[in-house]
């Protein structure tokens, strides 16, 4: 029998249903809603999730339940993982170029450079995540039989309100940075340009990244944003992309004295080496004090022991009785 | 407070405004005087059985100021340090300060450090 050449009816379309990520799944909004999202022309693209305050709950639980295991990796497979997530990107290339122009309104040339430069951002920042520890940290020369050192470690969950203007480059230039440093992530993507933010959901959700790092929200920033911003297990907030809302959530944010980065000016996301600003805030330093000496413990020591006989004159005065 | 036991000398009302020197045992996580810091000479102790449990009991909290770790095994306080969620940990010691030694916490402990280059970055434009 011959093989019938499917030529007669039309296939019907596989058309893409654009969902948020949340733990490592594809759900739609548990709200059911979703809104349209048009291109820089006003022409319709797509309908994308209109997540709930419930979704930004649900996200929040599920960076938190990501975080031991994202952050007990060593560095240098966080960076791994990253490069692979690099890699993924560069395999829908033509998918991002295409969400690229028609939000932005730009050229497939030009669309084709924003997504070589976010991809590139990608991979600069996969490469920092073994290097903080060694530029941020740092072995303090105490006057005392001390070994003292200070280490970079992740705030732990970190709300992100991804840039408008920027829905590809400045989605990386923001993400990035936060989970490079071991935090994971509930990204709040552009309301007016959300499916580079889908894309790229996808693009992780085939590397190797544990489900819960990145988790991403498309819908109203109004909806998303307050609830976000004041939620008591949220440790760190960047608003690079709060716009009008920025006070509002830096009040909410100060309720838990979460760790706040405010939108610049003029943000400038194509800026090559950013270097660590954005990675530096959404650090914690911990110092580690350790006794230097050649006695050994015993139940019944003085716990002291190695602290008190060698302090300085003086002490008292830059300590104030021992504490600051 | 049931299970809780408290202990101090006498009754701090015959003495003038101060506290003598009070520890509490049997204490859980649900107590409010292991949840929140008492701004006075009172320990509440809580016991582990196992280092996971001891690490999470002491990261279960919305502050990290600091920690301690008193053990003989290098190994295992280099372990417990790098898991407790606290701005300074003292490893077999405790209170101890310097000017060169970054000093602050995590989470609602507040912002930033002092002491160190930490602390000067603050300073730098």
């Amino acid at each position: 029998m011959a093989d019938r050449t499917p030529s007669a009816p039309a296939r019907v379309a596989v058309r893409r249903t654009y969902k948020l990520y949340l733990g490592g799944a594809f759900p739609r909004s548990e709200s059911g809603r979703s809104y349209p999202v048009t291109s820089s022309r006003g022409l319709h693209l797509a309908n994308a999730a209109q997540a709930s305050r419930k979704d930004v709950r649900d996200a929040v639980v599920a960076a938190r339940k990501a975080f031991p295991g994202w952050s007990g990796r060593t560095a240098y497979n966080r960076g791994q993982i990253l490069y692979r997530v690099a890699e993924m990107m560069e395999g829908r290339r033509a998918q991002f170029a295409g969400e690229v122009a028609a939000a932005q309104g730009v050229s497939e040339a030009r669309a084709q450079g924003v997504v070589s430069a976010a991809i590139d951002r990608w991979v600069y920042y996969a490469g920092w995540g073994d290097k903080l520890g060694q530029v941020l940290g740092a072995a303090n020369p105490v006057s005392g039989p001390y070994f003292n050192h200070s280490q970079p470690e992740p705030t732990g969950v970190v709300g992100v309100l991804a840039p408008d203007g920027s829905p590809l480059l400045g989605l990386v230039a923001v993400l990035a940075p936060v989970i490079t440093a071991a935090n994971t992530a509930v990204l709040v993507a552009s309301e007016r340009a959300p499916l580079p933010a889908v894309t790229l959901a996808e693009a992780l959700a085939t590397s190797d990244l544990p489900g819960g790092v990145v988790n991403v929200l498309t819908g109203r920033l109004g909806e998303l944003a307050p609830p976000l911003a004041g939620h008591a297990d949220v440790n760190a907030l960047d608003l690079a992309g709060a716009g009008g809302l920025a006070a509002e959530l830096e009040e909410r944010a100060a309720g838990t004295l979460k760790r706040v980065v405010r939108a610049g000016r003029h943000d400038d996301w194509s800026a090559a080496d950013p270097g660590v600003a954005r990675i530096r805030p959404f650090v914690e330093t911990k110092t580690v004090w350790h006794p230097m000496g050649v006695w050994r413990l015993r139940p019944g020591d003085p716990v002291a022991l190695a602290g008190w006989s060698w302090r300085p004159a003086g002490w008292a005065a830059v300590s104030r009785n021992g504490r600051w | 407070m049931t299970g809780t036991a408290c202990s101090y000398e006498q009754n701090p009302a015959e003495r003038g405004y101060w506290f003598p020197p009070t520890v509490f045992t049997g204490v859980t996580q649900a107590h409010r005087i292991a949840r929140e810091e008492i701004f006075g000479p009172v320990l509440s102790v809580l016991t582990f059985r196992t280092p996971e449990e001891a690490v999470a009991k002491a990261n279960n909290t919305p502050y990290g100021l600091s920690a301690g770790v008193w053990t003989e095994k290098g190994s295992r306080m280099l372990w417990t340090a790098s898991r407790l969620r606290a701005g300074v940990v003292w490893s077999n010691t405790f209170d101890v300060f310097d000017p060169a030694s970054p000093f602050g916490g995590y989470k609602e402990s507040g912002y930033g450090r002092e002491g160190g280059r930490h602390g000067l970055e603050a300073y730098l434009g």
